[in-house]
């Protein structure tokens, strides 16, 4: 995709998300009758707010729209060069994508096995992701969380 | 007042938090593709334990340190640690290459100090006077000056301003999550009990800064960081520096007005400094292959920054960027409400938090000159085995906000969403502003329309609120205007 085509795609996903926000509203947020009796109370109640935010929202992303259609229709009329967006490269990708499985494993670990082996558990995984074939980064990674838990334990006082 | 000022700066906890975050902001700083603003997003958690200004004064020496620690890489190996020091890198690289590395940092470290020393003089002066303005402001004020920030950083942190202020869209709408601020009934929180509260300010920073930049640095994994110059002994005294004191002084001038504007940074600062240097200069041309003005031009303004961005946090309680928006998110932890009530006379608090900038630039001086060749040595720890530990702080702090796994998900869906922004080439910075000044602007804004009756004529009877509402118009209409003239121009 060029440039022009994916800042078109935000938009038009934040036009979406605007949409689904209004439609929620009703269901989301109870009418309240704590301002019966004043006038506007529509500005006062709780309402009012994602109604300005969507607001907001849509008029900068038919905005950026227009511009970027414009753009690319400009571009391709005068044969130019289209920019093109390297957002994401298969190998890079797939390491990110890994780090993130990570994390969510730690999320889902962390409530049933504690912070220790968790954590020993996430930080091997991804020196594994790395292919980290130096044994003593794995140790260093283990000593560290066991650090962590007794700074913030018995130092700090955080409950972790 | 004064002495119990003076007793809690040379406190010895306080002063080992100082040492301790002066150190750790120098490393983070120094490893390439770790900013300031991550090293304090890391580093936040371990001060929910601690007292308030044990754990500020933590927060930011590693603020300074991260900031001044980005120029040991950007003159070693030309890789800026922090893009503060990408202007450093222009004639640092050349001099470490020449064989006067040593000469160039302690250039860097020096002029890093004088600027912090400069934009603390200037906290302590201009705070009070702007706080004891702030304290005559009411609802339709404090939402004129929210809506001015929320503005300023859309349409300032962004080339185009139409994506600013789409992010800002966005950050705005988390705000909206949780129980409403006027009428107490539940917004958007689809029955969930932890989003009741609303979306965790910690979590979302976290999120936003340190877990999208360890994404970012996980693509990049493979990249060579480039060959270290070995570092050479210095060969120059602060007094032979002394000659650079013009340059020392207009950057200083240049990273405290700019570091005052919301939206700006430090970054910005040191350019622009780097170039009034340049263009001042008799020799021109040495610029870019080892002036060391260039060098003490970059480092004096980039630094002059830290205590001008706390003039806006500490009077005003708007954030002037990412790192002042961490520190509102660790005050909030502490359950203290940064603005001009903490200037009421009633407590040393903020006194003792603007004090402590002059002597964690001390401490930086000191450390730095006696630590340089350990801290250049930073360079070379693995980066995959910061991923796993930079892994572990991230889920802590997020986790110790609440003692909830729900923040930890926040956190998860933070990274990721700024992250894939990030590569869309959108700003994160409005993103994150408008969380922390989404909730003042909305209350204010409402507290003001209940008082009218509706009316949105008691925001143009007030003078204060009328002039930042009129600023706000023309700076939106102008930088839309900009926008559209560049987005057309290609």
């Amino acid at each position: 995709m060029n440039k022009y085509q994916v800042n078109i795609l935000v938009s038009v996903i934040l036009i979406l998300f605007g949409a689904a926000i209004l439609i929620v509203t009703p269901y989301c947020i109870p009418y309240s009758n704590l301002h019966s009796g004043m006038t506007n109370t529509e500005l006062l109640s709780s309402h009012f707010m994602p109604k300005v935010i969507v607001g907001i929202m849509w008029v900068s992303s038919v905005i950026n729209i227009v511009l970027n259609a414009m753009n690319l229709r400009d571009a391709k009329k005068n044969n130019k060069e289209l920019p093109n967006m390297v957002i994401f490269k298969k190998g890079e990708n797939i390491r990110v994508i890994a780090y993130m499985a990570d994390f969510l494993l730690y999320g889902l670990l962390y409530p049933y096995i504690g912070f220790i082996p968790t954590s020993v558990i996430c930080c091997v995984l991804l020196l594994l992701v790395l292919r980290e074939k130096v044994w003593w980064y794995y140790v260093i990674d283990a000593a560290f969380a066991v650090a962590v838990y007794f700074v913030f334990k018995y130092l700090l006082f955080v409950q972790i | 007042m004064f002495l119990e000022i003076i007793t809690t700066l040379i406190d010895p906890i306080n002063l080992i938090m100082m040492v301790m975050g002066m150190a750790i902001g120098t490393i983070i700083g120094a490893l390439p593709g770790l900013t300031a603003v991550m090293g304090v997003a890391i580093i936040l958690p371990l001060t929910f334990g601690l007292p308030s200004i044990t754990g500020m004064v933590l927060l930011l020496a590693v603020y300074c340190g991260g900031i001044y620690g980005g120029s040991i890489t950007a003159i070693l190996i030309n890789t800026p640690g922090t893009p503060a020091s990408a202007a450093t890198a222009f004639d640092g690289y050349p001099l470490a290459k020449q064989g006067k590395g040593g000469d160039a940092l302690y250039s860097a470290l020096f002029a890093s100090t004088v600027g912090g020393l400069f934009s603390c003089f200037m906290l302590l002066f201009f705070a009070p006077l702007i706080a004891s303005a702030a304290l005559k402001f009411g609802p339709p004020e404090y939402f004129a000056l929210s809506f001015f920030g929320l503005v300023v950083i859309a349409v300032a942190t962004s080339k185009n301003a139409f994506k600013g202020l789409m992010m800002a869209s966005v950050g705005l709408f988390v705000t909206l999550i949780g129980i409403d601020p006027i009428e107490g009934v539940q917004r958007f929180t689809f029955g969930n009990v932890n989003l009741m509260t609303g979306i965790q300010l910690v979590p979302a920073l976290l999120g936003a800064f340190a877990l999208s930049e360890l994404f970012e640095k996980m693509a990049h994994i493979d990249d060579d960081t480039g060959d270290t110059i070995p570092f050479k002994k210095r060969t120059i005294k602060a007094r032979d520096l002394m000659r650079h004191w013009k340059t020392m002084l207009k950057s200083s001038i240049i990273g405290t007005i700019i570091g005052a504007i919301p939206g700006t940074g430090a970054a910005i600062s040191s350019f622009l400094a780097y170039n009034e240097a340049k263009r001042s200069s008799k020799e021109p041309d040495t610029f870019g292959t080892g002036n060391m003005d260039g060098v003490v031009a970059s480092e004096t303004a980039n630094n002059a920054v830290t205590g001008a961005t706390m003039i806006p946090l500490l009077t005003l309680g708007i954030p002037g960027d990412a790192v002042t928006a961490i520190l509102i998110g660790a005050l909030m932890m502490q359950g203290i409400i940064p603005g001009p009530n903490l200037f009421d006379g009633s407590s040393p608090w903020v006194y003792i938090i603007m004090g402590s900038m002059f002597v964690i630039n001390i401490i930086m001086y000191i450390e730095g000159t006696a630590f340089i060749r350990f801290f250049v040595h930073v360079t070379k720890i693995p980066q995959k085995l910061l991923l796993g530990t930079l892994m572990i702080l991230c889920v802590v702090g997020a986790f110790a906000t609440n003692n909830s796994i729900f923040d930890v998900y926040v956190m998860l869906v933070f990274g990721i969403l700024c992250y894939v922004l990030n590569r869309l080439d959108y700003p994160l910075t409005p993103l994150v502003i408008s969380i922390v000044l989404g909730n003042l602007a909305e209350r204010n804004l409402r507290q003001s329309l209940v008082i009218s009756n509706g009316s949105f004529g008691i925001f143009f009877t007030r003078p204060i609120s009328i002039v930042f509402l009129l600023v706000s118009a023309l700076l939106l209409i102008s930088t839309f205007v900009k926008t559209i003239k560049q987005e057309r121009q290609g």
